[in-house]
């Protein structure tokens, strides 16, 4: 089937048809080509040697226009671009006559970018014949030159040389080709004539035969003109006759070829690949050929620039089930990372345990991270988003595959790096898009199993035709029937977590670990998540982790702010986002979009590190919910923090920086709006609520939009609805407490909508722990208030002391600085907490002092490091604090890391913190 | 009830021949089937050498006289091992019995060794078989003895693995022959070696951590000052962090200690948070008492968990004796943090929260009046307590944060002029 093409073309009589019809084009198009010629060369030469392709290619350009208006309809860009390059090809002779080894240099880089552009038009086929002649003749006049030692101008000297180097260096890529033009210049000088136009004809012949499938068949036939060149003389043997060593010497040769030069056509390499692949003479060769096309086809694209494009994908994929099968067929074959030491000079036997050089786990990771890029790349409302996430189950199908494949051979390392990327589809889809991704798959799986079942022969058709058309016809990967995936995602996630956790490195059970917890975030199991999360104490090493599990990490704090917020624990739903959103720098920290900085300028490098870490769209966490969750969760405890500020004298500390900025801002407005955003309705909520006015709160609040994308919306709202409640009654009693001499219970079940034993209970609270001054009187229900009002004299004696205080505080601390006696008195039972970690204690806990009385500016941040000191659960402490790298604690740290980490767009947030300072 | 009975948790982290006790004392209670617990019991002791007493169960358990077949052999096993071992360790039991040689060993474990060796030819391979036939005793339930060769061994042995392992032998047959004094010493030096060995994998740390507080257990709810050692070794950050990660059942006792413990007010913080942490892996009567007091400050939940305490701590092995001590302790906190946030209370309700009748309540409060816990006067017209008032006045606040300036100043003049002396 797939010989079927080449054999045509060597059989005589075709190969004599061929050329008679290449030669009839070629006669009808004569005066276009020569018409194009001309004008591209009057082109180059009138605008003199230092003009480029851009004025050429507009005369030539205009010149058809002019003479033939159909004509440059029907031109396609392949035809241009051959003609660019010819008239190119015709500069540099004209150059050479002249000895002007500059202009000789410059067109020359010219024709390579042309020679790339028109690869990439045709979609293959190798170089031009008329480029490998160019190089001939340039070799052989360079060298002639060289001999002949003429004089010329300095600059052009300068230019010969380095042209020397150049071309050396160049045309060993196509020492092939040329060898061969050189060993038969008569057949060359004979096409000479035809070469030229041979993609003119094309053209022409489309113009003269208006049927479409004549006009196809002459485009093969020109094709094939192309692509057979001497070189490929397997390709025209017998299939019978290849040998074993044919084909094992064909493919070294590719081999070596890999990684030389960007300059080698890969995809002609792809098409001999894939004939020999047909061709080999057992599995193991198969296997070696198979793998061959994978990195061929990985070689097309850099990873760092571009994705893969989606056929070039899909004949991966393809290629490695096909591989999978092989070695699912033949058991005795298993892939090593090693590449052999001694050639292999005749296939094995049957069922003898052979070794081929491959390592699937990688290839399946590349292809991941190409389905990724791409992604990445693609502009995420188009309906192509929704195509290319199609593909997930292909990916899917071939990892537990692959998996499979590794269980089998016991490779276990390489297993954990398998099936993390596996949890690595899984972990971020809730139940809901996980079964509509397994209807799918199970679907996509039916129909391939279908389309196998009803016609073996179309299969056939596709691979002779994507043989024939160079693989530009889209490859449809079909998922193998065995192919299962589970109905409950978290049974498996389980499984393949054990697996990483049993096999993995550091890294990957890092990354696994961090998977389940965002895993458990979204299916509500808060505690289960933080439980994990901190047995792990990866909280404490963020700062060394690699910025793509810093990212991860960070989208796991923000799923279980998120699922704290559900469960109705705000504190620990602040703590956790407190940190993300005290830089203000959360898409950067989530990757999701690039921020930019006023006074910050990225370097290009670092921008595109960036851009490389970026999350696909499908995984984002939406971040007007989590700005919404964290403003209000932030606003649940600020609220009646300030309320008590105001009523006692007690020193509290600021709980939310960024909602206090928030505030000042929205003060200073001098005109107040409607809400529009989330922000807005934020504030306007914090207003309300801390008049005590819990129903507008809740208004405003529920006002926003996000709540929809909750599916149990209604919980989450009558949640909060509670918790304006309770802390609208605190509000309300510890700001205007003091203007009543009693309140009566019952009234105040009545405003806040509470049943009596919960108001009690509050109350209570505020009594005991806040320092409300009232007490209950329980014959009549009421809530005394005893507050008195200081004396101006009380007031300034109560400074006074505050004052003198403060006074001997510092000197004892001036003293134990001095002696050295501070660690041990102050800080003992913080000594796990290491070095660093003391001196941030003790500088946290410094600055709530300064900060209570004095007002220094950093008192809340000592206050809340002090406050956090009390609060660490598990002797780890909860929250990033300690976490993104120096946190609070290291914060003295956290600077200097800053300053050393050259990656420093993403700085831990100690660092950032410290900065702004 | 069952459902608050912490026997198997406890049980997990127990020596088989401790969850003895707690069995013996669950039939007692009647909480579970008879013939069930005789079962577990007999499930138990079969893993021991205790065959005698094994028999006697199944033959309890099964109605009859006969003897299984598999048991007899057993015996025979074990009593002709513990022949062997006996042999073995003979030269070690003679040289110990003489009181004059032990008053030779020197403190130096090495020199002891190559002592031992030249004089009474006692090698290692006899301190080992040492270790191994107390072992065999103790698993026979020969606890005295067990606990006497593991002391020697304890004075003999250089291999300090065995030596951790032989003290929790000694720990466990203190307990079991209910000599707490000594048990109590050595939990400390328990405690100590788990402290130092900080280079033991993260999970075998938490899991002796574990273990020991479990086995303390029995110490300081039978020692005199076992409330506050116990408070002493829970509240400690280490061992915080173990209780909850694996053993969170044991607030209960936690909370219990504090509670009836008066002087130890000042953990009552932590133990408030650590509860209302642990909150939703663990509750029960006692936890959830202590949240809602103080936490929630919820009086009428915490005077319904206080009343299902009682039921609770009567089913508890460990708590049963301290049972009276809390229901008090637990009712004058509550009515402490009642008052103090109250300006007068009606007899009535305040009864029905104690769980007494008005007159005793009133004789009560009369009485803590009187012992001057209580700033408060009985108006017995309208029936209320009304409280004085308790807030501070500004000058009170004032001279309060003065208080401890003049001393810290001398202290400060004293150490700038010692530091001067001194340089």
């Amino acid at each position: 089937m797939a010989s079927k093409f080449w054999a045509a073309s060597s059989s005589e009589e075709e190969s004599e048809e061929e050329v008679t019809s290449s030669s009839e084009e070629e006669s009808s198009s004569d005066d276009g080509s020569s018409d194009s010629d001309s004008s591209s060369s009057s082109g180059s030469s009138s605008s003199g040697s230092s003009r480029k392709k851009g004025a050429s290619r507009f005369l030539m350009g205009s010149s058809d226009s002019e003479s033939e208006d159909e004509r440059r309809v029907v031109r396609s860009a392949k035809d241009k671009a051959h003609d660019e390059l010819r008239a190119t090809c015709n500069e540099i002779k004209n150059k050479m006559h002249i000895n002007d080894w500059a202009a000789i240099q410059t067109l020359f880089d010219k024709l390579n970018k042309q020679l790339e552009r028109t690869q990439k038009v045709t979609q293959s086929l190798g170089v031009p014949r008329a480029y490998v002649r160019m190089m001939c003749e340039l070799e052989d006049f360079l060298n002639k030159t060289l001999a002949d030692k003429p004089k010329l101008s300095p600059t052009n000297t300068r230019a010969l040389t380095r042209m020397k180097q150049t071309l050396r260096k160049h045309n060993a890529a196509y020492a092939e080709q040329m060898r061969l033009y050189r060993e038969n210049p008569i057949s060359e000088t004979e096409e000479e004539e035809e070469s030229p136009s041979e993609s003119e004809s094309a053209g022409g012949s489309e113009r003269d035969m208006n049927t479409e499938e004549e006009e196809e068949a002459k485009f093969k036939s020109v094709r094939t003109g192309v692509v057979q060149r001497p070189k490929d003389k397997i390709l025209s043997m017998d299939p019978k006759e290849i040998t074993y060593e044919m084909v094992q010497k064909k493919l070294q040769e590719i081999a070596m070829a890999r990684g030389k030069t960007t300059r080698i056509d890969r995809q002609e390499q792809i098409e001999m690949l894939t004939y020999l692949a047909a061709v080999t003479k057992g599995p193991v060769q198969k296997v070696e050929v198979l793998i061959n096309i994978i990195t061929v086809t990985f070689d097309m694209n850099q990873p760092t620039q571009s994705a893969m494009t989606v056929p070039n994908w899909n004949r991966c994929a393809q290629t490695m089930f096909d591989i999978m099968v092989l070695l699912d067929e033949n058991r005795h074959v298993s892939l090593t990372d090693t590449p052999p030491e001694d050639e292999r000079t005749e296939e094995p036997e049957a069922g003898a345990p052979t070794q081929v050089w491959g390592n699937l786990g990688a290839f399946l990771e590349r292809l991941d991270d190409e389905w990724n890029s791409s992604l990445k790349a693609l502009d995420p409302h188009a309906n192509e988003y929704m195509e290319r996430l199609k593909d997930e189950a292909v990916l899917l199908a071939l990892a537990q595959k692959v998996s499979q494949y590794l269980e089998a051979h016991n490779e276990l390392d390489k297993l954990a790096g398998v099936a993390l990327k596996r949890i690595q589809h899984f972990y971020y889809k809730t139940d809901v898009v996980y079964s509509a991704m397994r209807k799918l798959a199970l679907q996509q799986q039916q129909e391939s199993a279908t389309a196998a079942m009803a016609a073996p022969v179309a299969d056939v058709e596709v691979v002779d035709g994507e043989e024939a058309e160079g693989a530009t016809e889209l490859i449809v990967v079909k998922i193998p029937h065995d192919f299962s995936i589970p109905e409950s995602c978290a049974e498996l996630v389980d499984q393949l977590a054990h697996v990483v956790y049993a096999h993995g490195n550091d890294n990957q059970k890092g990354q696994a670990m961090l998977c389940t917890v965002y895993f458990r975030c979204i299916r509500d199991d808060f505690y289960g998540a933080r439980d994990t999360l901190l047995m792990s104490r990866i909280q404490e090493q963020t700062g060394q982790l690699d910025a793509k599990m810093q990212v991860l990490y960070n989208r796991t704090m923000a799923q279980l702010g998120l699922s704290a917020f559900r469960a109705g624990l705000v504190y620990e739903c602040h703590q956790c986002l407190m940190d993300l959103y005290g830089t203000g720098r959360v898409k950067e920290l989530l990757a999701q979009g690039i921020q930019q900085h006023r006074f910050q300028e990225k370097t290009p490098e670092q921008e595109a590190a960036e851009r490389r870490r970026q999350v696909p769209f499908h995984m984002h966490i939406n971040l007007e919910l989590l700005e919404s969750t964290y403003l209000i969760s932030a606003m649940l405890l600020e609220v009646p923090a300030m309320a008590s500020i105001q009523s006692a004298d007690s020193r509290k500390r600021i709980i939310s920086k960024p909602l206090r900025r928030l505030m000042d801002n929205y003060e200073r407005q001098s005109f107040t709006g409607p809400p529009e955003n989330v922000r807005d309705h934020v504030m306007a909520a914090v207003r309300s609520l801390s008049t005590g006015d819990w129903r507008r709160a809740y208004q405003y609040s529920t006002a926003l939009s996000c709540w929809n994308l909750l599916p149990q919306k209604e919980g989450v709202l009558g949640m909060l609805r509670s918790k304006l409640q309770e802390e609208g009654l605190c509000t309300y009693l510890l700001s205007y407490g003091r203007f009543y001499s009693s309140l009566s219970i019952a009234q105040l079940c009545d405003m806040f909508e509470l049943p009596e034993r919960k108001v009690h209970s509050i109350v209570s609270r505020l009594i005991a722990d806040e320092g409300l001054p009232a007490s209950h009187d329980q014959p009549t229900g009421t809530i005394v208030v005893h507050h008195v009002e200081p004396t101006r004299l009380q007031t300034l004696a109560g400074t006074f002391s505050d004052k003198a205080s403060l006074l001997v505080d510092l000197n004892e601390r001036a003293l134990a600085m001095r002696t050295g006696a501070l660690h041990t008195d102050e800080d003992e039972g913080e000594g796990r907490r290491g070095q660093d970690g003391t001196q941030g204690g003790r500088r946290t806990r410094m600055g709530g002092r300064l900060g209570g009385t004095g007002g220094f500016g950093r008192g809340g941040r000592g206050g809340r490091g002090g406050g956090r000191y009390g609060d660490r659960d598990r002797g780890s402490g909860f929250m990033p604090e300690s976490g993104f790298g120096g946190g609070v604690f290291g914060r003295g740290r956290g600077r200097r890391q800053a300053v050393q980490r050259d990656d420093s767009n993403f700085t831990q947030l100690g660092g950032a913190r410290a900065r702004r300072q | 009830m069952s459902q608050y009975d912490l026997t198997s948790a406890v049980a997990q982290h127990l020596d088989r021949h401790l969850v003895f006790p707690l069995l013996e004392f669950l039939g007692s209670k009647g909480l579970y089937d008879a013939a069930d617990i005789e079962a577990a019991k007999l499930a138990l002791i079969e893993k021991t050498n205790m065959v005698d007493y094994a028999v006697d169960i199944y033959q309890q358990l099964n109605q009859t006289d006969e003897v299984p077949e598999a048991l007899v052999a057993r015996r025979s096993d074990v009593v002709s091992r513990l022949k062997s071992l006996e042999s073995a360790v003979r030269p070690i039991t003679e040289f110990l019995s003489n009181e004059e040689n032990v008053k030779l060993l020197k403190q130096d474990k090495t020199q002891n060794q190559a002592f031992l060796q030249k004089e009474f030819s006692i090698g290692p391979e006899q301190v080992d078989a040492l270790y191994h036939f107390a072992k065999w005793n103790f698993e026979c339930g020969n606890y005295s003895a067990a606990a006497e060769y593991l002391y020697h061994y304890r004075t003999l042995s250089t291999n300090p693995e065995r030596t951790v392992s032989s003290l929790w032998g000694k720990v466990a047959a203190d307990i079991l022959l209910q000599e707490f004094g000594p048990a109590m010493d050595d939990i400390l030096k328990l405690k100590e070696m788990i402290d130092v060995d900080t280079f033991a994998p993260v999970a075998k740390q938490l899991q002796q951590k574990a273990w020991l507080m479990h086995w303390s257990l029995f110490v300081f709810f039978n020692h005199e000052n076992g409330l506050n050692a116990l408070i002493d070794l829970f509240m400690q950050d280490r061992y915080l962090t173990a209780i909850q990660l694996t053993s969170q059942h044991l607030l209960r006792y936690l909370a219990v200690a504090v509670v009836v413990n008066k002087r130890r007010r000042n953990v009552l913080a932590d133990l408030k948070r650590v509860i209302s942490q642990e909150a939703y892996e663990y509750s029960d009567p006692v936890t959830e008492f202590v949240r809602c007091l103080f936490v929630d400050c919820d009086f009428d939940g915490a005077q319904e968990q206080l009343a299902k305490c009682e039921e609770v701590l009567d089913n508890d092995f460990f708590l049963v004796a301290a049972k009276d001590a809390f229901m008090e302790a637990a009712r004058q906190f509550l009515f402490e943090n009642y008052c103090r946030i109250h300006q007068a209370i009606s007899i009535r309700s305040l009864s029905e929260k104690l769980g007494m009748d008005e007159e005793a309540t009133e004789k009560w409060i009369v009485n803590l009046v009187r012992n001057a816990r209580l700033n408060a006067k009985i108006d017995s017209k309208a029936g209320t307590v009304v409280m004085q008032n308790q807030t501070l006045g500004a000058y009170e606040q004032l001279l309060e944060r003065a208080r401890g300036l003049g001393l810290r100043t001398l202290d400060l003049s004293n150490a700038v002029f010692g530091a001067m002396r001194a340089a």
